[in-house]
């Protein structure tokens, strides 16, 4: 009983769409692979070039441009302002975040997830229109611009990182595990201590790591809530593309993306790349 | 006979009564522990927003709250031409993204260990790359003598360079890898949850892998195509430097318009007002795509 | 006397028709670099047969599925359905029916659609989609359910749907991966018999995989049990019990006592072998033993207890140890001298067994029927159990 196989015309028929189909498929996936990857690679490339402009390829090899960086002031002065306000930012915005993750992921009340949207919604925000919020608002309170600004304003942007980084190693961490402690016991704040943290150190690091970049990068809120006296190193960068392709922007954007590696491999070691994708 | 049983009531209401306020003070504890941070947002960031309302109802001359400002605005031609070219541009760019990386997400599901790690690197890091210096690779990349000219002056199939770089095509080019990201987690997410079965039951009952993929991958990828989506138009809708670079000054787009209005011009009613229909727009597609994806949701996804 | 009962002397058992067999595998193999998931597997299933594929996990038997349903090529021999070589034939174009462990129904569209699936697929014309689907649905006793989600049925209910959507297609051949694992007990023995039943009133041959014995045992005209890759022994399920192939057979099914035993002599296809002390004439296995040390079985059931040694047939004395009362049946175990442990299972219900030991007691342990021991050489590999000590 049943059909008979089809004969060998139709089995050829089948192997040609099959073969189409994959081609079709593992085409288009290359090419949206190597659209992600070549932009970052060729400016990488390019700021190796010897010569006085960029060109890709770049006519000769040399590290003359990253000593160029070193030399220039503004360079450096922008380059240290983005780390102070960066590293600030990401202070502030781990104190806030780690803490506002436990009753997220441990408290069940009316309100949790809305409170959890309320707390995400500055990822979804256009940074535009955030950073002109914050124009405004600082000038109705009539404060002036100045660092500590912008750094409460990148917190603002960047805290969503750190909580959602926090809040999914909370949510994999064994109840149990606490439990035990308390039994043998612990109380809370050593629980907390010698427990709980040790295990959410690997997610806080990686949400760290994003926020702290983030906040590195930035450029649109910076842009609105600088002002005029104050540099960081992406509003240098977007000034120097401005007027003139000068290959000391292709270095600095070299380390940029240096430190975003850096972040990404970090992140894979603490948590992994596969656990990142599900947040 | 009774007073052991009494004292025996009265220990158990009193452990019970001890057991109940010890969870309430433990929610109370963590309570506090939430309120920096949501205090803190209150103020850095509800409030701003507060001021962009405040800024787009008052017109100069005018008491109280006011539409002028807004009806100036969407009577505008230039303006609604703007909101026209950034809506079709974001959808653009978000349809193109789509096409590249749903490919992308269905091999991810069906490749090793170390094409997934690849293939997560490779999204994660122009992902978290500052946005001008993906811009500043664009503006090389498209230049007369950037890559592509060079790649098709080189293959004989133009003689002179073609102007990319300071169009509206050189910025779509450009949007389109820096949305990529974006919409591929989404994909991979929403592909990652379908069980691989479903297509080899497909295929298992006649359905050649192209049709098995149609039929079976497709629909239910959509949460995932739709969130992806969302997520792509409206960072696209709002993006600045990436058009504000690539695009020189060839074309506006509403965040260009907010950025002249509020820092070069100082016409904080109109930024303010650009600001708020900007958000209103991406907050309805975001609204929209919301209730579209609830539509496919197909119960429980077979596990 | 009772007749000496035949030793198995072939691993596998030839399907008992002489039609030309719906499914051969000729020598099929899969290897992934140094490792070899199915190895050099032959197999042939007569038209209607059903034949389980039953081992533990790792043991290939999911692999060679894979292979019969084309989603894996094998690295060698040939899959052959009905006189077609399949190696080349896309899985899509096999009509193999397959159930999924976990059913794998589509759950964006309803029963109906889901049955229909495989028709749509073969372009059937509409009105005989849809009255096939009604039929189908009847058969698996789930009329009325054509407009439900899979998510809204239960477990069973998705399983019959499941079966519904593979057998509305006729296929050549069925294959089963293990669909009951997610029920529990109860449904599953209702849905084993209910399989069974199903497949035997379309004369559908059959090929199930599962690693539940009991379930193998009872559904299946042949049980193919499967060890790194090789089928071990392939025969009909009483076959599989009372003569087992090798040491691995004797252990995997059913429980069993495996003792250290030393060769006497031997005769006539017949042996004599010394356990713990006491001689015991038995039949010789296939496979002919070389040395003097040797593996007895000897299964719980063929033991019995009694107060004193009975003066005619070999016996071992010991103290009960254990009693355990598991329902149907006591278990005891019985330790012999310093380090011979035997576990012996009689039902509770027959008359001569009214009689019910205590731990402590000290018993004699007889063998009831000699001719059910088997035999089998030391040196086999792939016994996983620990020896009865």
């Amino acid at each position: 009983m049943g059909q008979r196989v089809p004969e060998r015309a139709g089995r050829l028929g089948g192997r040609v769409g099959h073969a189409v189909f994959w081609v079709a498929i593992w085409t288009l996936a290359l090419a949206g692979l190597l659209y992600l990857l070549l932009p970052t690679l060729i400016i990488v490339l390019a700021s190796f070039t010897a010569g006085e402009y960029i060109t890709f390829p770049p006519r000769g090899l040399s590290l003359r441009w990253f000593a160029r960086l070193m030399a220039l002031e503004e360079v450096r002065t922008s380059a240290w302002r983005s780390l102070i306000v960066a590293t600030a930012a990401t202070a502030v915005a781990v104190v806030l975040g780690v803490a506002a993750a436990f009753p997220l992921v441990r408290s069940r009340f009316a309100g949790r997830e809305a409170l959890n949207a309320f707390l995400m919604s500055p990822l979804i925000l256009p940074s535009l229109v955030y950073g002109l919020a914050g124009l405004m608002f600082v000038s109705a309170i009539g404060v002036p611009l100045s660092v500590p600004v912008l750094v409460l304003s990148h917190v603002a942007i960047i805290v969503p990182y750190v909580i959602r980084t926090t809040a999914a190693s909370l949510a994999l961490l064994d109840p149990h595990l606490e439990e035990a402690a308390r039994s043998l016991g612990a109380n809370a704040w050593k629980t907390f201590l010698r427990v709980i943290l040790p295990n959410l150190l690997p997610g806080i690091a990686t949400g760290a790591a994003f926020a702290f970049i983030s906040s590195f990068d930035n450029l649109t809120v910076s842009l609105f809530l600088a002002g005029p006296r104050v540099e960081t190193l992406p509003i240098r960068l977007f000034a120097m593309i401005n007027f003139d392709l000068d290959p000391a922007a292709a270095a600095i954007s070299a380390v940029l993306v240096l430190i975003t590696f850096a972040v990404v491999l970090l992140a894979h070691w603490a948590v992994g790349l596969t656990r990142v994708v599900r947040l | 006979m009774d007073r052991p049983v009494e004292s025996r009531d009265q220990s158990l209401s009193t452990s019970a009564a001890r057991a109940r306020q010890a969870v309430w003070s433990r929610q109370l504890r963590l309570w506090q522990l939430v309120l920096p941070a949501t205090l803190f947002l209150l103020v850095y960031f509800v409030v701003p927003l507060g001021m962009l309302f405040y800024f787009s109802v008052r017109a100069p001359g005018v008491q109280g709250m006011t539409l002028l400002n807004f009806q100036k605005l969407l009577t505008d031609s230039f303006f609604l031409e703007t909101l026209g070219l950034s809506v079709r541009l974001s959808l653009e760019v978000t349809a193109v993204a789509l096409v590249l990386g749903f490919p992308l997400a269905y091999l991810y599901t069906r490749l090793g260990p170390a094409w997934r790690l690849t293939i997560l690197f490779v999204t994660l890091l122009p992902l978290l790359t500052s946005a001008v210096v993906r811009s500043f690779a664009w503006i090389v990349i498209l230049g007369k003598q950037g890559l592509i000219n060079a790649a098709l002056i080189g293959a004989g199939v133009v003689d002179t360079p073609v102007k990319l770089l300071f169009t509206l095509d050189g910025v779509r080019i450009a949007l389109a890898q820096v949305q990529l990201p974006f919409m591929l987690l989404p994909l991979i997410n929403a592909m990652e949850r379908i069980d691989p079965s479903l297509e080899q039951a497909a295929v298992s009952l006649g359905a050649s892998q192209s049709r098995a993929f149609f039929k079976v991958t497709v629909p239910l990828s959509a949460p995932g195509v739709v969130a992806g989506a969302i997520l792509s138009f409206a960072l696209t809708i709002s993006a600045f430097i990436t058009p504000a670079m690539v695009g020189g000054g060839s074309f506006t787009v509403i965040p260009t318009l907010i950025y002249q209005s509020a820092i070069v011009t100082l016409d904080w009613s109109t930024a303010a007002t650009t600001a708020l229909i900007l958000l209103v727009v991406a907050l309805a597609v975001v609204w929209g795509g919301m209730s579209l994806a609830r539509r496919f949701r197909y119960g429980p996804e077979s596990a | 006397m009772k007749p000496a009962v035949a030793i198995e002397r072939r691993a596998v058992t030839p399907s008992p028709t002489s039609a030309r067999p719906d499914l051969r595998l000729v020598t099929v193999s899969r290897r992934y670099g140094p490792v070899t998931a199915v190895d050099r597997v032959s197999l042939d299933v007569a038209p209607g047969e059903f034949v389980t594929l039953l081992g533990p996990s790792g043991c290939g038997k999911t692999t060679l599925l894979k292979c019969i349903a084309g989603f894996l090529p094998p690295s060698e021999g040939q899959v052959v359905l009905r006189d077609e070589v399949m190696n080349d034939v896309l899985p899509h174009l096999r009509n193999i029916g397959i159930v999924f462990q976990h059913y794998a129904l589509f759950p964006h569209m309803t029963v109906a659609d889901n049955v229909a699936f495989g028709l749509r697929m073969r372009k059937r014309p509409r009105g005989a989609i849809a009255s096939r689907v009604q039929e189908m649905l009847r058969l698996v006793r789930l009329p009325g359910f054509a407009d439900r989600y899979p998510h809204q049925l239960s477990g069973g209910q998705q399983q019959r749907v499941a079966l519904a959507r593979v057998l509305a297609v006729e296929p050549v051949l069925l294959l089963l991966d293990e669909p009951f694992g997610a029920l529990d007990k109860k449904l599953r023995v209702e849905m084993q018999l209910e399989v069974k039943q199903l497949v035997a009133l379309l004369g559908m041959t059959t090929i199930f995989v599962t690693h539940d014995q009991e379930e193998a045992m009872r559904m299946s005209d042949r049980v193919a049990i499967m060890h790194a890759g090789r089928i071990v022994q392939c025969a009909a399920p009483e076959v599989v019990y009372d003569r087992p192939y090798d040491l691995f057979v004797a252990d995997f099914i059913g429980s069993s006592n495996l003792l250290d035993g030393r060769i006497l002599g031997t005769g006539a296809a017949r042996l004599r072998v010394e356990v713990a002390g006491v001689p015991l004439d038995v039949p010789s296995n296939a496979t002919p033993l070389t040395g003097e040390a040797a593996v007895v079985m000897v299964r719980p059931e063929n033991l019995a207890l009694s107060d004193t040694r009975p003066p005619d047939r070999p016996a071992w004395a010991g103290v009960d140890s254990l009693a355990l009362h598991t329902g149907p049946v006591m278990e005891y175990e019985v330790v012999i001298g310093e380090t011979w442990r035997l576990r012996v299972s009689r039902p509770r219900m027959q008359v001569e067994s009214a009689r019910v030991w205590a731990k402590g007691d000290r018993v004699a342990v007889t063998v009831v029927d000699l001719e059910a021991v088997r035999v089998f050489p030391s040196s086999t590999a792939g016994a996983t159990s620990v020896r009865s000590l």
